[in-house]
């Protein structure tokens, strides 16, 4: 994979620079904004990692830059500031993620995996964890190679589960994606659906939390 | 950028109303002495008609009129004898200034001049209805009074100059208006005074304060202060006193922040200087950098925390943000082997600044999540006046409850990475919000109780 990393701190460039090459990236790195919008334009990279904190030409500039000139390589976001305002608008401004520094090497480069899946993913349209493959555009479900019938609010469900499997995800956050059906929902709506969902697939497949909320076992978890 | 300057103002807007308040009595006092003087000149002159009449009515029955075809006879009426007569007892005025010079004619009922003074203009045509008239004669005014006498047949005329008139006018309203005049300047330097008087304790008030030094807190007296200016002193002093209030935090936050900072880097220096390359160093270096990350958010929240004195407040929903802080929070605890479960019992909706209840929250379920024994399970119960957390702590965690919140207290717990902040920045929020906090522990079970 060819990344593209713009960071004009000496120390953290070299050191993120040999981290990630240690685990197989291919890396670019710049040291300032305007050579790194060229280097977007010039050449067809998977992803950029971009520091906020550019002098002249800063990291939002180049952002915003790149997506008016219609650059839509993936762009990760690194920032040292304080404020959540700065990461709100680096997304709104068309950053695919963020990450707050000091940076883990190892959640960096796990992060870049996953915006480059989800970008691919997003080509094709499919969330998929382990045996569980759902297709945003036919809104159908496969698990273990077997197509699942399930209700359009079921499916809702699955994929706010999907997004980020193994998160713990509230009951809000659930209740909210799954509320796009006419009219509200009742109170012991979820249970209901996740207990309709475990059934059609696997009774293990859909963790509670109790109180709290659910989360997909992934592929990743431990036996326990 | 000129400074508008209340003083100058007063000044101006005083001084500009007497000038036009003494233009527009001067002018009154003008018209009205005029009008005044007209009435009594007026009536002066029909008087003198009628004087005039009844002499030379008398005179006509007693001896006729004159031949007709006789030449008019002219009376003589000495205007230029001598007003001041000079005689042993002194000088004796026998006339005045204001003398007035009257002309005067009579004719009979044809318009023929019987007498006249010589110094009647005989341009003026012979019969004029009776009553007053004006007229220009030679480049200057004249008032005449004609009337028709009753007594005997004939007409009397009797004529006076108007610049006699004006010139008294004039005077009379010169000689009201000029102690006016003079009184102006003296009554806007008195104003001058008492403006300087009334405005001193706004000048003391800001050289006091412009003579403050950058660091200096202290309240501004309010002994002298005037009411109005008083609500103006006491915001000063709020002022004063937050600043005084958040420039010690800043000192103490520095003091703190340079002792912990020098330590955790310090453990840093030591461990990169005998890094041997043993997987057991690099463990070591890593846990060294988390713990300095660690210290440094925790620093820079509770520094957020002190600074922001006014937050937005709103209604939190509470068990919503307990949720999602959760959820948050539960790879940390998965991969502890720690369970979590939440009992919710009421709606609770608490007044108060979202981002700073979150903070709260997640420091008190981080605490949690932290030294919650491995394989155990944390307790977190809301009701309609308390959220409680519980947990248990591994039989060796020394704690001493009482000095939770001191900033920078841990405890004796070798194995985590605690600032020793998170709780006091817990206390903080709290207060900002009215929330009790308490903590106990009891036989190895940890409880922490948020009360509203």
């Amino acid at each position: 994979m060819h990344i593209l990393f713009i960071e004009d701190d000496i120390m953290l460039g070299q050191a993120v620079e040999i981290g990630l090459s240690q685990r197989g990236l291919v890396v670019d790195w710049l040291t300032d904004g305007d050579s790194g919008l060229k280097a977007m334009a010039r050449q067809n990279y998977d992803l950029v990692l971009l520091d906020l904190g550019l002098p002249e030409l800063s990291g939002m500039e180049v952002l915003k830059l790149a997506r008016q000139r219609q650059i839509t390589t993936p762009v990760i976001v690194l920032t040292a500031q304080d404020s959540q305002d700065s990461v709100v608008q680096g997304l709104k401004l068309g950053a695919d993620d963020y990450l707050r520094k000091p940076v883990d090497i190892n959640e960096l480069a796990a992060r870049i995996q996953a915006v480059t899946r989800r970008i691919a993913g997003h080509a094709s349209n499919t969330l998929s964890d382990g045996d569980l493959i759902l297709d945003l555009n036919q809104h159908t479900v496969s698990f273990c190679d077997a197509t699942v019938k399930v209700s359009p609010t079921e499916f809702r469900l699955l994929e706010a589960l999907m997004q980020t499997p193994g998160k713990l995800i509230t009951r809000e956050r659930l209740e909210q994606a799954m509320s796009s059906d006419i009219g509200g929902l009742s109170s012991n709506a979820l249970e209901v659906h996740v207990h309709n969902l475990r059934r059609k697939m696997a009774p293990e497949l859909i963790q509670v939390v109790r109180g709290v909320g659910y989360r997909l076992k992934t592929s990743g978890d431990s036996e326990s | 950028m000129k400074k508008h300057s209340l003083k100058r103002a007063l000044l101006v807007a005083v001084g500009l109303s007497l000038g036009i308040s003494l233009l527009v009595s001067a002018f009154w006092v003008f018209y009205e002495t005029n009008h005044e003087i007209e009435e009594l000149f007026d009536a002066e002159l029909a008087q003198h008609g009628r004087v005039i009449d009844a002499i030379f009515s008398w005179n006509v029955l007693q001896h006729g009129s004159p031949e007709p075809g006789a030449d008019s006879i002219v009376v003589d009426v000495d205007y230029d004898a001598p007003t001041v007569v000079h005689s042993k007892l002194g000088e004796i005025f026998v006339g005045h200034h204001y003398e007035k010079k009257i002309a005067f004619r009579v004719t009979d009922l044809k318009g023929k001049t019987l007498y006249h003074s010589h110094n009647f203009p005989n341009q003026i045509a012979a019969i004029l209805t009776p009553g007053f008239h004006s007229f220009e004669l030679e480049g200057s005014s004249w008032h005449l009074f004609s009337i028709q006498s009753r007594l005997s047949a004939i007409r009397v005329e009797v004529m006076q100059e108007q610049s006699i008139r004006r010139e008294l006018s004039t005077d009379v309203s010169l000689g009201t208006l000029l102690p006016l005049q003079i009184m102006l300047p003296l009554i806007l330097l008195l104003v001058l005074l008492i403006v300087q008087i009334y405005f001193r304790p706004l000048s003391i008030l800001s050289r006091q304060l412009q003579s403050r030094s950058v660091a200096s807190f202290e309240e501004i007296s309010h002994e002298k202060t005037p009411s109005e200016i008083l609500p103006l002193v006491d915001t000063v002093n709020s002022l004063l006193d937050r600043m005084r209030q958040s420039f010690e935090r800043e000192k103490r936050f520095t003091a703190d922040a340079a002792h912990e900072l020098r330590n955790a880097l310090a453990v840093l220096k030591a461990g990169s200087q005998t890094m041997d390359g043993s997987e057991q160093a690099v463990f070591n270096l890593g846990r060294s950098v988390d713990r300095m990350t660690h210290l440094v958010e925790q620093l820079l929240q509770l520094n957020r925390v002190d600074a922001d004195l006014d937050p937005d407040m709103g209604d939190v929903p509470l068990p919503a943000l307990v949720r999602a802080q959760i959820a948050e929070l539960y790879d940390g605890m998965l991969t502890r082997g720690v369970q979590i479960h939440f009992d919710s019992k009421d709606e609770v909706v608490l007044q108060g600044n979202p981002l700073l209840l979150e903070v709260l929250i997640h420091n008190l379920l981080g605490n949690a999540a932290k030294y919650a024994a491995p394989d155990t399970e944390i307790s977190v119960v809301l009701d309609s006046s308390t959220l409680s957390i519980n947990n248990f702590v591994e039989p060796g965690h020394q704690m001493v409850v009482e000095r939770l919140e001191d900033r920078f207290y841990r405890g004796q717990n070798p194995g985590t990475i605690g600032a020793g902040l998170g709780l006091g920045i817990v206390q903080l929020i709290a207060e900002r919000h009215h929330l009790a906090v308490s903590y106990q522990c009891l036989d190895n079970n940890f409880i922490v109780q948020l009360n509203w």
